[in-house]
């Protein structure tokens, strides 16, 4: 397992727990990023905002927030 | 005829479904917009007569759910809750349905009658994919209308759909979430609870008050907290609660969340046929470049720079056309009113103060437009993704890109209120104070009157395009700054959607535009006017008396010197002095306390008062150039004051509700930009002088 910040450009990845607060939590699970679900990274500079790709749309995510992103490589 | 029934249809979506301009379909221009009591969300209502019915839209703020997580949400909820709209209509992006349909599901829970209004269903056309739209009404009980926005298609559906729903034609049927055996099991404990409380169910559906319990929403548990009974309830949401993350190893509120996207799911899975993998789109194409590390800045900058010479180039005419028009009208009325107090008070209050305002109408005009073309188009989006970094470095947010933004050409009024989708307070108040440091439209015309008055119009654009670069320099080392010596802390998380690239409508544009641009001139004829004519007051008396043999220049001077206005410019003058100003541009700032472009309409009235014969004005532009107690030097430093400091009263007063509101807070604001102003333009003014650069 690693973290969402450590996946490279055009790596797939499923979610498998999110390690964060109330708050954190939230934003992602109402842009349905839960547990289970699909993505793509689509640009990962390694410093940054992450760009994913999942259910449908792109989706720009704070790099300190994907620290906090537990997936799993597909 | 008369209208035989009044419907009121809230419109709820997310951001990016495309619902402004369904909106302003619906209602064009018959829209009126207000605020939500208690907060400063705009709320926008628009009226139409449909089949003998007045229909009421009342557009809500885009949102992905609606919990009690960010103001915007809890707007859309409460108005919902407590204003029970007869219908709801859901605006869903039908090329994203998967993300846009989890407001669905809460948007049902609230028991209003929901028509779904499936919007860009040409793009799902084109990609290959399509919706079987009859079945989809089916799968969720919801009258259900396909529609693309930004061809205005589908209005007249959507207007049916809702006058039927509300006489009954047509039926919106509830099936709801099937959220499972064991929620359902805790879902009943906690309901039954409830039902007991029949002043709250009276107000609340039921079913949404347990769900809303077992996700733990602060506002839900706090409503039921002020219950006599309230203690066993909430007891029981906790239980419930426990139990469940035992059961399934994981938050009640991610499992909620996971059997509502299976509702989805299926739904999408029955009504969508698929075609194999989404192509690489068009949007991919573009981002590869638009976001690529290197590219990515130098991009920006050059977009920027477009929406300046964009703006400043092809406005200069209409601008001219605007300000011959001024003059005109200035002379005219010097003929037509007799010579006197009347007189002054039309040509210098009244023209020379809010005439020198409007004048720069195309100008603001023109930026509106572009920056709405930017907006629509989606880069604005892209652009806070490429900021991320740098903001990152001064302790800054990717997110608070956006109301700078805002700020910049718009107004920190709104940008400050933009700085609520940051979840930290440190960051909100950052960037809140920061936010008032760009260029507002209403500074626009403080610079275009300076720039245009001392700098050749070649140069015109680039010193305007250098102003924008020192105002986010001086708001970023401010925010680093605030962030190093006064909060200190992590910067919190960000995420947002990236929505795909799309050629803007021009009528979109042009509303967006004119829906600035209308607030600008209405800006002009009340707040501005009411401060001109105090202006002009404070520099006609007490008025002096004439001596012998003076002539009627020195009379001109002298009465401004010696009017109230007047002595408080001198009283202040020492401050201002180190700054290459007199106690005119004292004045001037003072007032422009009240709002920016009073700066202008008071330069304005000084030298329209100034002048000896009222019949042949000048415009101020040449005014000012004639007048040696200027400079370029002079004008620049000038500038960079007006540039930085305090914010005008309204972004104070907004500033201080939104900061807490904290008197502290506002306070260090009025002192921090006066420190950071006063500084920036001694630095500016002082090294011009020591590298002479002229006085």
């Amino acid at each position: 397992m690693k973290k969402l910040s450590d996946i490279k450009t055009g790596c797939v990845a499923v979610i498998v727990f999110i390690q964060g607060g109330r708050g954190a939590i939230h934003r992602l699970t109402e842009l349905g990023l839960l547990p289970g679900e699909k993505l793509t990274v689509i640009h990962n500079s390694g410093s940054g905002p992450v760009i994913i790709s999942a259910m449908g749309s792109k989706l720009s995510i704070g790099y300190g927030l994907a620290q906090k992103i537990i997936v799993r490589g597909e | 005829m008369a209208a035989k029934g009044k419907i009121t249809v809230a419109l709820a979506g997310n951001p990016n479904s495309g619902k402004s301009t369904i909106f302003n379909n619906l209602t064009g221009a018959r829209q009126h917009v207000g605020n939500y009591p208690g907060v400063t969300v705009e709320k926008k209502e628009g009226s139409v007569v449909y089949a003998d019915h007045e229909i009421t839209f009342v557009d809500l703020p885009g949102t992905y759910s609606l919990s009690a997580n960010s103001e915007d949400e809890v707007v859309a909820r409460d108005f919902l809750l407590k204003d029970r709209p007869d219908i709801a209509v859901h605006i869903v992006d039908a090329s994203n349905l998967e993300r846009n349909l989890y407001l669905y599901t809460q948007l049902q829970e609230l028991e209003i009658p929901v028509v779904l209004a499936m919007n860009m269903s040409d793009i799902v056309e084109k990609r290959g994919s399509r919706i079987d739209y009859a079945r989809f009404s089916r799968l969720l009980g919801k009258p259900v209308v396909p529609m693309v926005g930004n061809k205005n298609k589908g209005t007249q559906g959507l207007l049916e759909a809702v006058v039927n729903l509300y006489k009954g034609k047509l039926k919106a049927e509830r099936i709801p979430v099937d959220y499972g055996e064991d929620i359902r099991v805790e879902l009943d404990k906690v309901e039954a609870l409830l039902k007991k409380e029949a002043g709250l169910i009276s107000r609340y559906p039921v079913g949404w008050l347990g769900i809303k319990l077992l996700e733990d929403d602060p506002w839900v548990t706090d409503l039921i907290a002020q219950l006599p009974a309230g203690k066993a309830i909430f007891f029981q949401g906790e239980k419930s609660r426990q139990h469940l993350k035992q059961h399934f190893s994981d938050d009640p509120e991610v499992i909620i969340a996971d059997k509502r996207y299976g509702f989805i799911s299926g739904v999408c899975t029955e009504a969508q046929s698929r075609t194999a993998e989404q192509r690489h789109d068009l949007s991919d194409k573009i981002d590869k470049v638009i976001l690529n590390r290197f590219l990515g800045l130098p991009i920006f900058a050059v977009v920027m720079y477009a929406i300046f010479k964009f703006t400043f180039t092809f406005s200069e005419p209409v601008v001219g056309w605007f300000e011959a028009f001024f003059e005109k009208a200035g002379g005219s009325a010097a003929r037509v009113i007799p010579e006197g107090l009347t007189q002054s008070f039309v040509v210098d209050g009244l023209i020379g103060g809010v005439g020198g305002v409007l004048g720069f109408f195309p100008l603001v005009l023109f930026m509106f437009f572009a920056i709405a073309f930017f907006e629509d188009s989606g880069y604005m989006a892209r652009a806070a993704f490429v900021m991320d970094r740098i903001m990152h470095k001064f302790g800054l947010h990717g997110k608070s890109f956006l109301p700078m933004m805002i700020s910049t050409n718009g107004c920190a009024v709104p940008g400050i209120l933009a700085t609520r989708t940051l979840d930290s307070k440190k960051d909100r108040l950052i960037t809140m104070m920061v936010t008032p440091f760009m260029i507002c439209g209403a500074k626009l015309p403080i610079f275009a009157l300076f720039i245009g008055a001392f700098f050749a119009s070649e140069q015109g654009a680039n010193i305007m395009f250098l102003m924008y670069v020192l105002s986010v320099i001086i708001a970023f080392v401010s925010a680093w700054i605030l962030k190093k010596f006064v909060f200190k802390g992590e910067p919190s998380h960000f995420v947002m959607e990236l929505p795909p690239y799309r050629v803007p409508t021009i009528q979109g544009l042009m509303l967006k535009m004119w829906e600035r641009g209308w607030l600008y001139i209405k800006k002009a004829g009340t707040i501005i006017l009411l401060i001109s004519i105090i202006i002009w007051g404070g520099f006609t008396f007490p008025q002096r008396e004439t001596g012998e043999g003076e002539s009627e220049e020195a009379i001109a001077a002298s009465q401004m010197e010696q009017s109230y206005a007047g002595k408080i410019g001198k009283f202040i003058e020492p401050a201002v002095k180190p700054l290459g100003m007199d106690w005119r541009g004292g004045v001037a700032l003072m007032a422009g306390v009240a709002a920016k472009e009073v700066v202008v309409s008071t330069m304005g009235t000084i030298y329209s008062l100034g002048e000896v014969d009222p019949g042949e004005a000048e415009p101020l532009k040449e005014a000012l150039q004639k007048d040696p107690s200027w400079s370029p030097l002079k004008a620049l430093a000038f500038l960079v004051f007006c540039l930085i400091y305090l914010p005008c009263f309204v972004a104070m007063a907004v500033f201080y509700r939104e900061s807490g509101p904290s008197l502290k807070w506002t306070l260090f604001l009025i002192f921090w930009t006066t420190l950071m102003a006063w500084t920036a333009s001694f630095l500016v003014y002082q090294g011009g002088r020591l590298l002479a650069l002229g006085g």
